[in-house]
This record gives structure tokens, sequence and C-alpha cells, in this order.
């Protein structure tokens, strides 16, 4: 067991190490000289060199990445020539928004998917199968982007219901005071039950808008093993002690069918993380997603060097969880 | 225990004596290739404490039979026609609810496959457990936790106190297959339904789990309906015999007339394919002919003329399904579904 | 195909249908892709001030854009555009990392490892961004975004691939063979390579979808195909802006082209999986 978990840490590492190394290289093998990036076009060759040299691309390469991941792992991320500030000071204005975000989003499609996938599955309904399925197909054959223009046009500009791009919480209510950065939970901490309500307001669009891929990937997977699992004699014996049918489900089925599921929670994260990019900019979100669009269209590297190694960290941080999610569910697995 | 067993007081009655009698049973399977009747209008009764064996091929329905009296088929299969009496009541008329009061408690399943029969992820206890705290509202969850282990230990599983704790995967296929008994045993139910409890065990195995299961079910008075393909089993652990062929039940005897003298010629190929060592010497092996027909497409007459070696050709058993008939005195009686019934017997005798 | 092919391809046609409507709906993007510029009078990028952001008619049945393109010319363009790279991105892709999957399945030892480590970092990056990261380092376009998308694809071919060869060479057919003498260039030529292909195929298709949505993706933040192109992706960033102002249409029906070729081609490699190879593992991105 302890050896599972001290190899797995350093598996977790390595990643990490290696996608430093691909953010790091990325920038340096990038034709055009980051430093004349800074400059300007006009700036002299003094200028420049003096220039390079504060960036340290005077170095050779290990010593560059050397200098790089120290200073990253001192909070020195580098600095936004495009915003004119430290990447550490945009990442930590935007990513709580990014992350509360994401988190509606995966409760979305995780909600969906469970009370979905239990619909396909429970009564045997071939109809309502079908109709889950179908709906797993276009979840998945979305474009993000396209469904966050759909939801706007529907709900926001033929119906009125939904607030439109731009805010995070409606300017007539004061925002709670700022404990975990994170909107809906500050509002709960304070015990503003109108601005937790106006802030899942502003939420839920992108929120489903973000979270359709991950539903459609879940729902799918979850049908697929209920399925498989219900089609164990292990229900039917069950079922012969005279459990009921809900109980069955939600006992014996549901947590035999997450098994399965939970591994792809790692790369249902990444689709996460990358929907989240397109999603922020049609809705004008002010986190992380949208700062990395802006910022690789301007060429500003640093911002997209920093967003690579948080989201490699992120990957594997998640997939960790899983692992441990896993041998809290599997008895099979943890010994 | 205040179970409603109907009181054998007054005159010793035939009907309160039925655990379990099946009328008209037609259980089909609608796919999109067509409707497979698994179970085409079957009639037996079970008497109290009685050891029913049910012998077939696969595929000759009697998986969907057990299902179908503990009322679990499921889509695309459903029962289309008849009743099961449990203790006199119909369970095809009851509602969810009070099917969830009869299952488990008056009648249990133990099933074919040790394997995949225990749920992974939950522990042996709890899933023993399970069954005795559903139908005791009220138990103490120690109070059920000491009625597992005792019956663990029942089970001849040893350690039985601490094996509470493990899972599936930890056991054994004999020693699951002892918990599966535990779990139908829980709460001294009048019937268990055994779908091939012990196919998937090796033969020494397969005799001790067996032991086990009659020790227990006789010594509660249970009746018990063991479904197999394994006549060897049947021979042991029976008192009476039912054959079944693509749905119906073509032979019903007890067990020792039906080993003497088997009056249905599937019968009588099914013994005849059951290895004994002299034939094995001779280099006589029997193996019926051909497959059991498809249940979608099947023959206009006897089902089991394609394959019969006695009535293979003949103009009635092709164009006539039998109906079945009694035949012999009425104490030793046996149910025979064959035209060709009573001359057969006759002939034998 | 012999007519005893056709008559089982048309009873699989008729028993699936979700299969029979796929094919037809990709058919039907095809036809316009390749046939749309013959059949169809107007010009992709013919630009007509008189008739700015008309809402969907006859004689435009998608509508025009703000400066009077006729959008429905632009939606053939576009679905040639992301058909044709979809299939160029599947199609490289397959081949790239069915070779690394190939070297890494019968070298073993430390050159699989080395190229397995390597799949595993591009893995741990979340594959869009990476495919944006490499596009913009490479200078942005049609090409270098394909280019991106391609390389974040290689590692589920080569990781499937490689499970495969290692799978197949310990089949008692292969053993036989190496047993009979039969030498390594021969065994990988005729026994291993043939095995892969319907693996391949299949993770191809499911990756189609991945590509297509991908490119749209690049297009959408203004990575991939450039202005005025008609790619999808770029058409619906150019209706974001109208699209609060009432005119939907412009954005709304590239995404229904999306949506279509996607969806079809997901369920197209789900239904020949489970033809083909019903126990099979495929990764769908």
């Amino acid at each position: 067991m302890m050896q599972a978990v001290v190899s797995r840490l350093f598996g977790s590492l390595v990643a990490v190490f290696g996608a430093s190394i691909i953010a790091f290289l990325f920038l340096r093998v990038l034709p055009g000289n980051p430093a004349r990036l800074v400059v300007g076009p006009l700036a002299s060759e003094e200028a420049l060199q003096a220039q390079m040299e504060r960036m340290g691309l005077h170095l050779s390469l290990p010593d560059q990445y050397w200098r790089y991941i120290t200073g990253f792992l001192q909070g020195d991320w580098g600095f936004s020539y495009g915003a004119g500030q430290p990447v550490l000071v945009q990442f930590a204005n935007r990513l709580p928004a990014s992350i509360e975000l994401g988190f509606y989003a995966f409760l979305f499609a995780f909600l969906a998917a469970v009370v979905l996938g239990l619909a396909a599955t429970y009564r045997r309904r071939p109809a309502v199968d079908a109709a889950v399925r179908a709906l797993s197909v276009f979840g998945m054959g979305m474009p993000p982007f396209w469904l966050a223009l759909i939801l706007l046009v529907v709900f926001h500009e033929a119906l009125g219901i939904f607030p439109g791009p731009g805010l995070q919480l409606s300017r007539s209510i004061e925002p709670p005071p700022v404990v975990t950065g994170f909107i809906t939970f500050d509002a709960l901490i304070a015990g503003d039950l109108t601005a937790f309500a106006d802030a899942i307001h502003y939420l839920f669009l992108p929120a489903v808008a973000l979270g359709m891929l991950p539903f459609g990937y879940l729902v799918r997977l979850l049908r697929a093993n209920l399925l498989d699992v219900t089609n164990e004699p292990f229900i039917l014996v069950v079922r012969s002690k005279g459990i009921g049918l809900w109980k069955t489900f939600s006992r014996h089925a549901l947590p035999n069918a997450f098994i399965p599921t939970l591994t792809a929670s790692g790369m249902i994260f990444a689709q996460l993380l990358g929907g989240s990019v397109l999603v922020e900019k049609v809705f004008n979100w002010p986190g992380i997603g949208s700062l990395v669009v802006d910022s690789i269209l301007r060429k500003d590297f640093a911002v997209v060097q920093a967003f690579i190694i948080v989201s490699a960290v992120i990957y594997v941080f998640v997939n960790a969880i899983v692992d441990v999610l896993y041998g809290i569910i599997d008895p099979r697995i943890r010994n | 225990m205040n179970r409603s067993r109907p009181t054998s007081s007054g005159q010793p009655s035939a009907e309160t004596d039925i655990v379990l009698s099946v009328k008209n049973l037609r259980t089909e399977f609608h796919t999109s290739e067509g409707i497979f009747p698994a179970v085409r209008n079957v009639d037996f009764n079970v008497r109290r404490g009685m050891q029913l064996g049910i012998v077939g091929e696969s595929g000759s329905g009697k998986s969907a039979l057990a299902l179908s009296i503990l009322g679990l088929v499921r889509p695309p299969g459903r029962i289309v026609s008849g009743e099961v009496l449990l203790n006199g009541r119909d369970l095809r008329s009851m509602d969810e609810k009070s099917l969830s009061r009869v299952r488990g408690k008056e009648m249990s399943l133990i099933f074919q496959d040790p394997m995949t029969a225990l749920d992974p992820v939950k522990t042996i206890g709890t899933q023993i457990m399970e069954g005795i705290l559903h139908h005791n509202r009220g138990l103490a969850r120690s109070d059920a936790r000491k009625r597992a282990a005792q019956l663990l230990d029942d089970v001849e599983v040893p350690q039985a106190a601490q094996r509470l704790e493990s899972y599936p995967h930890q056991f054994s296929g004999g020693m699951r297959q002892r918990v599966m008994i535990a779990i139908a045993i829980a709460n001294e139910p009048d019937l268990i339904v055994a779908d091939e409890p012990t196919t998937a065990l090796d033969v020494t195995t397969q005799a001790q789990v067996l032991d086990v299961f009659e020790r227990l079910v006789q010594s509660t008075g249970t009746a018990v309906i063991l479904i197999t393909h394994n006549l060897g089993i049947v021979a042991e652990f029976c008192d009476e015999v039912q054959v079944m062929y693509a749905g119906r039940i073509v032979e019903s005897a007890s067990t020792k007339e039906i080993f003497r003298l088997p009056g249905h010629p599937y019968t009588e190929s099914l013994l005849k394919s059951v290895p004994r060592p002299e034939e094995a010497q001779r280099g006589k092996l029997f193996s019926v002919a051909g497959f059991p027909p498809s249940l979608a497409h099947l023959p206009r007459g006897c089902s089991f003329e394609p394959r019969c070696f006695a009535g293979k050709g003949l103009a009635l058993c092709r164009s006539e399904r039998p109906s079945p008939s009694w035949t012999g005195p009425n104490e030793n009686g046996r149910l025979v579904e064959c035209h060709l019934a009573s001359q057969r017997l006759e002939d034998d005798r | 195909m012999r007519a005893g092919n056709l008559r089982a391809f048309a009873k699989i046609l008729r028993a699936n249908l979700d299969l029979t409507a796929s094919l037809l709906i990709l058919l039907i993007l095809a036809i316009l892709a390749v046939f749309g510029p013959f059949l169809w009078p107007y010009d992709p990028l013919a630009i007509s001030l008189r008739e700015t952001l008309q809402p969907p008619s006859l004689a435009h049945p998608m509508g025009t854009d703000h400066i009077g393109r006729d959008i429905f010319a632009r939606f053939n363009e576009g679905a040639l555009i992301s058909l044709s790279v979809g299939v160029a991105v599947v199609i490289t892709g397959a081949v790239v990392g069915g070779m690394i999957g190939l070297v890494s399945g019968i070298s073993g030892g430390l050159l699989d490892n080395a190229l397995m480590r390597l799949m595993d970092a591009i893995l741990a990056f979340p594959p869009l961004i990476l495919a944006m990261a490499v596009t913009v380092g490479l200078g942005g376009g049609l090409e270098t975004a394909a280019f991106g998308i391609m390389l974040t694809s290689v590692p589920y071919y080569a990781r499937l691939i490689r499970s495969d060869v290692i799978r197949i060479r310990q089949l008692p057919f292969v053993e036989a063979a190496e047993t009979a003498g039969a030498g390594p260039a021969r065994i990988i030529l005729r026994h291993i390579v043939p095995h892969t292909v319907s693996t391949l195929l299949i993770q191809a298709a499911a990756l189609f979808g991945y590509s297509v949505l991908a490119l749209a993706a690049l297009g959408f933040v203004g990575l991939g195909t450039q202005v005025p192109t008609p790619e999808w992706g770029v058409m619906i960033t150019e209706g974001l802006q109208y699209a609060l102002t009432g005119q939907w249409w412009i954005g709304v029906f590239p995404g229904f082209g999306l949506l279509a070729a996607v969806a079809a081609t997901s369920i197209l490699a789900d239904k020949v999986r489970d033809l083909v190879d019903p126990r099979g593992q495929y990764a769908q991105l």
C-alpha cells in the first residue's frame, strides 16, 4: 500500500516535471525572440541585448530551465508584458472565478449524468434509453462555445430568463466579503442568500455550456456501466432478498457502476479545462480561460507557460484524488 | 418465528401442504429477433419440505422459470399469463411493496455463479445482514450481526465472526457459495430456488457444499427447487424430478421412478448421456443428437420430435403437440408429455 | 463490392437505423462540401452590401452575414474545410501514432519506455490547450492548426496500438509463426500489422469528431483559419457579436454543421466497434 502511494506520487512528480520541460521548451523553440516582443520592434540592438540578459536568454538551455523552474517554485511565474502585471498576480485574481465555474459545470454534468443514467436503465424502457443516448451524443458533439452562444440567444436574448455575459453578480447587489474568493461560497459564509441566488443565476448558463461535454461522456459511461452491472447476477440476488429496486440501485448498482467511471474522470477534467477557455470567452467570464486566449493571441507566453504547468498540476492532482477514491470504493484495489 | 404457516390442525388437507403452486405459467422474451416463450404454460406444485429437481439442457427455460417464480423476470422478458401461488397467495397480483416482503422472507434464491452472485464492493457481513435487517424492522445492527455470524458458522465457514469483514474476492468459490446459502436461509424461508448452485465448483467442493445445504434445509423444513443439468446431483439430492424441454415440463416423477424407468424419450436420452464406467470402456458415449429448437420457431408437433430416437418422423409426433398424461398407479404416478408414453411404459413392464 | 456483401450491408443498415442516419448525414455533408459550389449560385466570399444581415429565406436558406455574404454558400465551404482537414488530421495522426505504437510494442525495453513516457507527458496537458499553444508557436493558420491537433491525438493511437501489438504477439498463431522460423519483418507485416488495422480505424473514427471540434475551437479563438475563410469555428465567432442583437442565424447554422458531423461520426465509430469488437476499449476525446 505504502509502496503504491510512493510510486504513484513519484509518477505524478515526473509527469509535472515533464510538463514543465515541455512548457519551457515551447517558449524557447518558438521562432522570434521573446526579448524583442518586450522591447518592441523599434528598440536598439543594445536595448535588446540588455533585455535578453535581464530575461536570462544568454544562458544555456539547461541553465535557463533551472532559472525558470526555481523561480516558478518561489512564486516568480514571470511577467505578463501584455497586461503589465506579474503572471502570479493575474492568476490569483482570475483563478477563483474559473475554479468556481468549473466546479458548478462538473456538478451539473455529474448530477445530470447520474439522473439520466438511472433513468435510462432503471425501468429498462427502450424509449427513455434511446433519448438519453441521443442526449449523450449531442452533448459530446456540441462545440462548447457554440452551445454557449445558443444558450445566450435562447435564454437571455429571446426568453430573458438568464442574464447576459460580462458579470458574475448584478451591479445592484453588494458583493459578499471575500473569504475564499468564490462568490457563491463567500455569499453562503456571509449568510447572504440573495447574493448566492444571484451568483448562481449568473453561473447557470456558463456552467451548463461548459458542463455539457463532460455530461455527454459521463452519462454515456455511466449508462453503459449501469447496464453491465444490472445484468450481473448479484443484482438478482439482492432483489431476491426482498430489497426494492431503488435501494438495489443506490446501494449496489451505482457504487459498482461508478468504479469504471472514475477512471475517466481525469480525462473529463482535462476536457473541462480546455472547454473553459472557450466558454469563458463567450460569457466574458473574468477567469483564467479568457486570459489564456487573450495571451495566446498577444503571444504573451509567460501566461501560457504558467497555465500549462498549472493545468498539468491540476490534472495530476485530480488523478491522485481519483486514485484515493478508487481505493475507498473498490476493495479489490485496496490490498 | 411467527411465520404464517398454514396450520395443519384438522384433517391433513393436501392444499395446506403445498408451499408453491405454479399454474399455467407463461414467460416470454420479446426481442427484435422475435418472441421467445422461455416458459410455456407450466403447471406444478411443491410440497412443504420437498426437494424438487428441475433438469434440462441450457436454453430449456429452467432459469427463466426460476426467475418467474420469484417475480424477477426483467425486460425484455415478462410473465404473460398464469399464477404463482406461494403459501396460497398469488404473487402475480401483488404490488412491488408486498413482493419485497415475501422475497427473502418466504422464498429466496441461490444463484448459479458464485463469482458474480455477490456484490464485489460490499463486505460479506453487509450482504448477509442486508436481508436480515430488511425483514426484521427494528432489529439492532449488533443483533443482525450476531445472526449473520451464526449463519456463516452454520454453513461451515471457519472463523465466521471475523470473516464478516471480508470481501467476496477474498473468498474461494466454494466459500462464496456457502455465503450464498447463508443469505438464502437467513430468514428461514419456506422455499429456496437454487439455480445450478454448484455448477461452477469442482467435484469435491460441490459435494461438501451440497451436504451443508441439505443438512440446513432439512433441519428447517425448507422446500427446495434445485435447477440443474447434473443428473448425479439430482439422484443424490432430490425426492422428485421434473424434466424441462423447450419451455415445457415433459416429464415429472419421483427420482427413483425416473431413474428406474424414464418415461419420456428425452429423459431417457439424458440418462444415457451420463457417462457410466462400463459403457465408457466400450467406447459408447451417448449424447442427445442435434440441438434444442429455437423457441421463436418451435416445430408444429412435438418440440422434441426432430431429435427423438423413438418418434422421429412419425406422423402423429410431427403434426400434433402431445398433452401431459398421467401414467401408472396414482401412488407413484408420473406425468409424461409424449404421444408414445403409454406404449413405452407398457412395453417396459 | 459483390452482390452478397451488398446485401449483408443493406441488412446491417436496416437493423441499425442510427447507423444509417449517421451515414446519411455524412453523405449529405460530403455532397454539400464537394458539389455545393457547383450547385449553389452564391460565392462564399462575395460581399453584397445591399443584402446584409438578411434572415433565412428562400433566396438565402441560412440568411446572410454582416457584409451580405450568403451563409449557405459559406456553410458548404466550411463543410469542405472541416471534413477534409478532419480526414487529413485523422489519417496523419493514425499513421504517426500507429508507427510509434508499433515500434514501441515490438521493440520493448528502453525505447518503448521512452516513447511511452513522451506520450504520457503529452497526455498530461488538456489537448485543446496544447493544440492552441503549438499552433500559435508555429505561427497560426490552417496547416499549423491541423498539425497541432494531429500532434495531440498521436498518443491516443500510440497507446492503443502498442497494447494491441503486445496482445497479438502473445497469440498462438504468432508464436507458431515464430517457431516455424518466420523472420521478424515477415511476422510484423503479415501477422501483426493486419490485426491492428481495425483498431486503428475505429480509433480514427472516434477521434475524427475531436479533430473537427478542435479545428473549430482554434478558428473560434482566432488561431486556425483566418478571416474571411468560411471555416465553421470562424463563422461562429463572427456570429457571436450578432447573436445578442437578434441575428442568431450567423453563428447558429455552422454549429449545427459541426454537431451533425461530430455526432454522426461518433455514432458511426460506436456502431462499427459494436459490430467488429464489442469488448474493445477506445478512447474518445
